[in-house]
């Protein structure tokens, strides 16, 4: 079963088959909600085994979390194939830089009546073709009110949207919308009313984790196996967990760590890792909305996921090899853009050595050199704000609000790189400026759209230097500078940190949430090559990954 | 228009399960012929400067004072729509700076980019904290929405014309891209604007019933109903479940679920005199991608654009029908975001963005100074519009619906010094803010359309008059005063 399971993991498919719900767990209303026992420091407890307390130490606060609009789509497109723009009617999530940030999440007028309408949309699309109604039901009707079909089609589909068994008292009382059935002369105008229903429920809409106390520790809850496989599945795949995770999940089988490396470990087969491990790259280095047209954002953004695919997908090299690539994947179009020479097949995108261009891996990409530019030219204050706050985890203060950040030109007859190192590095400004300027001086031969130059766009007399300095240690170009930062020490430890923020949807932690994150640098180590795949391993076999502690209320 | 009151869909058969079915709608609640017409109130924003850098004067401004002002190229439109006499225009305000920490009441930090809105639209300085653009006081379309919304469908429309933010990985807009927050015990908590014009319509006209589809209206509005009261029992049912500050949130939710159900549930106005259901405005327009500054190609190519002519049209339409229903008194539109890239090429037919117009995108001098201003009048359009159909129909009391409102647009600035560059004519400043007033709630306008200069006010004045003359007794924030001349 454990085989059969695995491919149907792996494929990641909806086969409208599975486990019956029905009258199993009590799904996530297991918890006793808050945590009111008092504490007894000496022990603590789950499931009858010892919680250490440095776990306990490294439990951050979680709670109730919003899909973002991007995950409810995919979500409804796992759950019934259809393809539905969900930021188009939902309010639109914040990126800090991070979209799925619980924090930030307000709840209005706008959001509920966007989801209803949405539901309505997805559940009138899905009951018009033939072939998805019959895959979301799961059954042929053999008459209007057919009952036995549509608790069914509750019971199993409810599973699905819920990520949990329904309860029989919950399978009852939703196989009541049959009476629409009788009211329309019409099954499936029941079954609409079922997804409506389903898909604005709000077990769908947030990821709601409860779990069962641990004794003697207030506030700190276990996960259910439900619960850790809907963790595992949009931390994983930023989508909704599949039948097959929902049976081990049923089965009792995603409880141990041995268990849930297993099942992560398939889960990486998947096509929805892929993307969401770039999605995890594009936000995070601010390239997911880029500003340039349609055409030329799409082949960056592509170029960039074909090299996370590549090195940590297909290779399984280490995470540093994203920065020492030697060859990037371009059209005709972008590698003329770049200055390189064109694919041997002009018509098709294809790996293109960099040779002596001065480029290696993604500091040089498009996406990266694009990411915090001014309207019409490179920043090297926002190039380096972006190196030190996003890289390095460094803590760049903002400016002073009464400092001009915007529009800020040299004067006539002085070149940009004088003015910024000379008119930046002095007095009050310095401090910060001289933190990130280096930095993004010694990346100016790249413009704001990743083109190399020699001179200044707005002043061919200006030659540009590309020197840079990092720490005291001079680079020129993306090539040195990702080798500087390669031997920084401070990557792995900015990785660990950003997948955390990433995976627990915070972008602010707390001490417990830091202490999870070192747990793990200290693990895995500050110098040494880092797999990501089993770096995002440790994370969800980490004892406090299937764990929660409440949040105080405001 | 006819006003009654509000009804409980009423005569439900209990099925099989327990389930609720409406029955086919009711006749309409008896007319009561004394009731005064509602108080409306609306709020208009535009995320642009009225000037143009190195002019000490704009093409907003008019020449003359009082009524009969002349109309300078940014008000055409308010010659054109034949409502020139039924706008006021108040003039020559500013609102105060200061650097963090030293922000004066009613002001904004130093830096331009976008702190002027927060002051504008709630009354209260702006944060001292870096990219704190958010209001930090309750708004005046929340404000005015707690006395005048009573019983009616919507509480407050809150929309949004600019369909993406349309630079950068900025693509919400964040503050820029909201002009509505409330007050949720003590914390400001920004409301997300309807975008979606579709979305507006459905959840406009929630529960109407054309004649012409009355089974099949009533058989979507029995779904709605059955899906939202098994989604609300459930909900309820895992409140308790709940820690604390998760039950905060899933509270808020189970609010808004409320709130629609309610909706659901409440018999809508007939369609008779002029309050009718508007044609469905059918699929969105799709959004427009980003357009690499200076990229004029890209702009005369339709990037950066979601037909946001259309979406400000449909809007509108929805706003003054919900007035003309009573189906809401207060409406907040954001034609544009604040620092707003929309390309204007569909607009005003020049290749750029909005906000690049004001920084020689076309070229500068006069050509500058009209291309400005043609934005201007493009937000002056649609506001305009907004007044000439409130005029034009008629309020239970047999004068025009706009003769019981209170509608005012905003702008993001003005012109002249900008403390940040040291530029003394700059776009970045917000002295010289001018703001328009219609309506006459209240007594608003006794005049009529007159221009006010208001020397040194502060523009929320001009919220603070629209919010007295609607019946409001209250000012916005730390800002104090109305323009007296303005209300009878």
């Amino acid at each position: 079963m454990l085989t059969s399971m695995a491919l149907a993991l792996a494929t990641g498919c909806y086969t409208g088959l599975g486990a019956s719900g029905d009258g199993g767990t009590e799904g996530a209303g297991s918890g006793t909600g808050s945590g009111a026992e008092t504490a007894d420091a000496d022990s603590a407890s789950d499931d009858g085994q010892e919680i250490d307390q440095a776990v306990l130490d490294r439990v951050g606060a979680s709670g109730l979390r919003r899909l973002t609009a991007v995950e409810y789509a995919a979500t409804v497109y796992d759950l019934v194939g259809v393809d539905v723009d969900a930021a188009l009617l939902l309010p639109e999530d914040w990126r800090q830089p991070f979209d799925n940030d619980y924090t930030t999440q307000v709840v209005s007028q706008a959001l509920i009546e966007g989801a209803e309408l949405l539901a309505a949309d997805v559940a009138a699309l899905v009951v018009a073709d033939i072939g998805l109604r019959e895959a979301v039901v799961g059954c042929t009707p053999k008459s209007t009110a057919d009952a036995e079909c549509f608790r069914s089609f509750i019971t199993t589909f409810g599973r699905l949207a819920l990520r949990r068994p329904l309860t029989a008292g919950e399978v009852d009382r939703y196989a009541g919308l049959l009476v629409e059935a009788d009211e329309s002369d019409d099954f499936y105008a029941a079954v609409d009313v079922g997804l409506r229903m389903f898909l604005q429920h709000p077990e769908f809409l947030y990821r709601v984790e409860l779990g069962v106390a641990v004794a003697d520790v207030p506030g700190v809850f276990r996960l259910s196996d439900h619960e850790i496989a809907t963790r595992l599945a949009y931390f994983l795949w930023g989508s909704t967990p599949s039948d097959a995770l929902l049976d081990l999940a049923d089965a009792g089988e995603l409880h141990t760590t041995d268990q849930i490396i297993s099942v992560a470990s398939l889960m990486f087969d998947d096509p929805r890792a892929r993307a969401r491990v770039g999605r995890f790259h594009a936000l995070w280095l601010g390239y997911e909305q880029l500003p340039h047209g349609p055409t030329l954002a799409a082949a960056m953004q592509a170029e960039t996921q074909a090299l996370i695919d590549r090195v940590l997908f297909d290779d399984g090299s280490p995470w540093q090899d994203l920065l020492r690539a030697e060859e990037t994947f371009v059209g005709a179009t972008l590698a003329e853009h770049y200055g390189l020479p064109a694919p041997a097949d002009t018509e098709l995108s294809d790996w293109v050595p960099y040779g002596e261009s001065g480029r290696q891996g993604l500091l040089s990409h498009g996406t990266f050199l694009s990411a915090m530019a001014k309207v019409d030219d490179s920043s090297p204050t926002k190039r380096g704000i972006l190196v030190r706050s996003r890289l390095m985890c460094q803590d760049i203060p903002p400016p002073p609000p009464e400092v001009n950040v915007d529009d800020v030109e040299p004067p006539e007859g002085t070149c940009k790189e004088d003015f910024y190192r000379e008119v930046h590095a002095q007095g009050n400004c310095a401090g910060c400026h001289n933190l990130v300027d280096p930095i993004g001086l010694g990346l100016e031969h790249y413009d704001h759209r990743g083109v190399f130059r020699t001179v200044e766009n707005d002043d061919p007399t200006c030659v540009i230097s590309g020197d840079g300095m990092l720490d005291g240690v001079p680079f020129n170009g993306p090539a040195e500078l990702s080798d500087l930062l390669l031997d920084s020490g401070t990557l792995n430890g900015c990785v660990t940190k950003q997948i955390y923020r990433f995976a627990m949807g915070r972008s602010e932690l707390g001490p417990l949430d830091r202490a999870f994150v070192s747990s793990i640098v200290d693990e895995v180590g500050s110098d040494v090559e880092l797999d990501l795949m089993e770096l995002l391993l440790r994370f969800v076999s980490d004892e406090a990954f299937v764990l929660r502690r409440e949040e105080e209320a405001e | 228009m006819v006003l009654h009151k509000r009804m409980q869909r009423r005569s439900f058969l209990r099925g099989a399960a327990g389930f609720t079915l409406a029955l086919p709608l009711l006749e309409s609640a008896q007319v009561e012929a004394a009731m005064s017409p509602p108080k409306r109130y609306f709020i208009g924003f535009a995320g642009s400067s009225i000037g143009f850098p190195g002019f000490n004067y704009d093409q907003l401004v008019p020449d003359a004072t009082g009524p009969g002002y002349d109309v300078k190229r940014a008000l055409q439109p308010l010659l054109d729509l034949g409502i020139r006499d039924s706008v006021s225009v108040v003039t020559g305000m500013e609102i105060p700076w200061g650097d963090a920490g030293n922000v004066p009441p009613g002001g904004r930090v130093r830096k331009w980019h976008a702190t002027s809105v927060a002051p504008i639209i709630s009354g209260v300085r702006g944060s001292s904290v870096a990219g704190d653009e958010a209001a930090q006081g309750p708004t005046s379309d929340q404000v005015a929405a707690d006395v005048l919304a009573q019983d009616t469908v919507h509480r407050a429309l809150t929309y949004r014309v600019q369909a993406a933010y349309y630079r950068g990985s900025n693509g919400d807009g964040g503050a820029r891209g909201r002009i509505s927050y409330r007050d949720e015990g003590g914390t400001i908590v920004p409301v997300d604007p309807i975008v979606s014009p579709r979305l507006a319509y459905e959840s406009l006209f929630i529960g109407f019933v054309p004649p012409d589809a009355v089974a099949e209206s009533l058989a979507v509005l029995r779904r709605r109903r059955s899906a939202v009261d098994l989604v609300l029992e459930d909900a309820q049912t895992l409140l308790p479940k709940l820690g604390a500050a998760d039950r905060q949130r899933l509270e808020r939710h189970f609010d808004e679920l409320r709130g629609l159900e309610k909706r659901l549930d409440q018999e809508q106005p007939p369609l008779e005199g002029a309050c009718e259901l508007l044609v469905h405005p059918g699929d969105d327009p799709a959004i427009g991608g980003v357009v690499e500054n200076g990229d004029t190609n890209g702009y005369a190519g339709g990037g950066a654009y979601s037909n946001e002519q259309r979406r400000a049209e449909l809007l509108t339409d929805l706003v003054a029908m919900a007035f003309t229903c009573d189906l809401s008194r207060v409406a907040s539109m954001m034609y544009t975001m604040g620092q707003c890239f929309l390309n204007a090429n569909p607009l005003i037919g020049l290749p750029s963005d909005m906000h690049e117009l004001g920084h020689f995108g076309v070229g500068g001098g006069q050509v500058g100074l009209d291309a400005m201003s043609d934005c201007v009048a493009w937000h002056v359009s649609h506001f305009g519009r907004l007044v000439q159909k409130l005029n034009d129909t008629t309020d239970l009391d047999g004068s025009s619906v706009l003769s019981n409102s209170a509608l005012s647009l905003l702008f993001e600035g003005g012109w002249g010094y900008d403390p940040e560059s040291e530029d003394a004519l700059s776009v970045h400043s917000s002295e010289n803010m001018s703001a328009l007033i219609a309506g006459n709630a209240g007594g608003l306008n006794p005049n009529g359309g007159v221009h006010v200069p208001n020397i040194g006010g502060h523009p929320t004045q001009v919220l603070n008059t629209a919010l007295k003359a609607v019946g409001v007794d209250q000012e916005m924030g730390e800002v104090s005063g109305v323009v007296g001349s303005l209300l009878g």
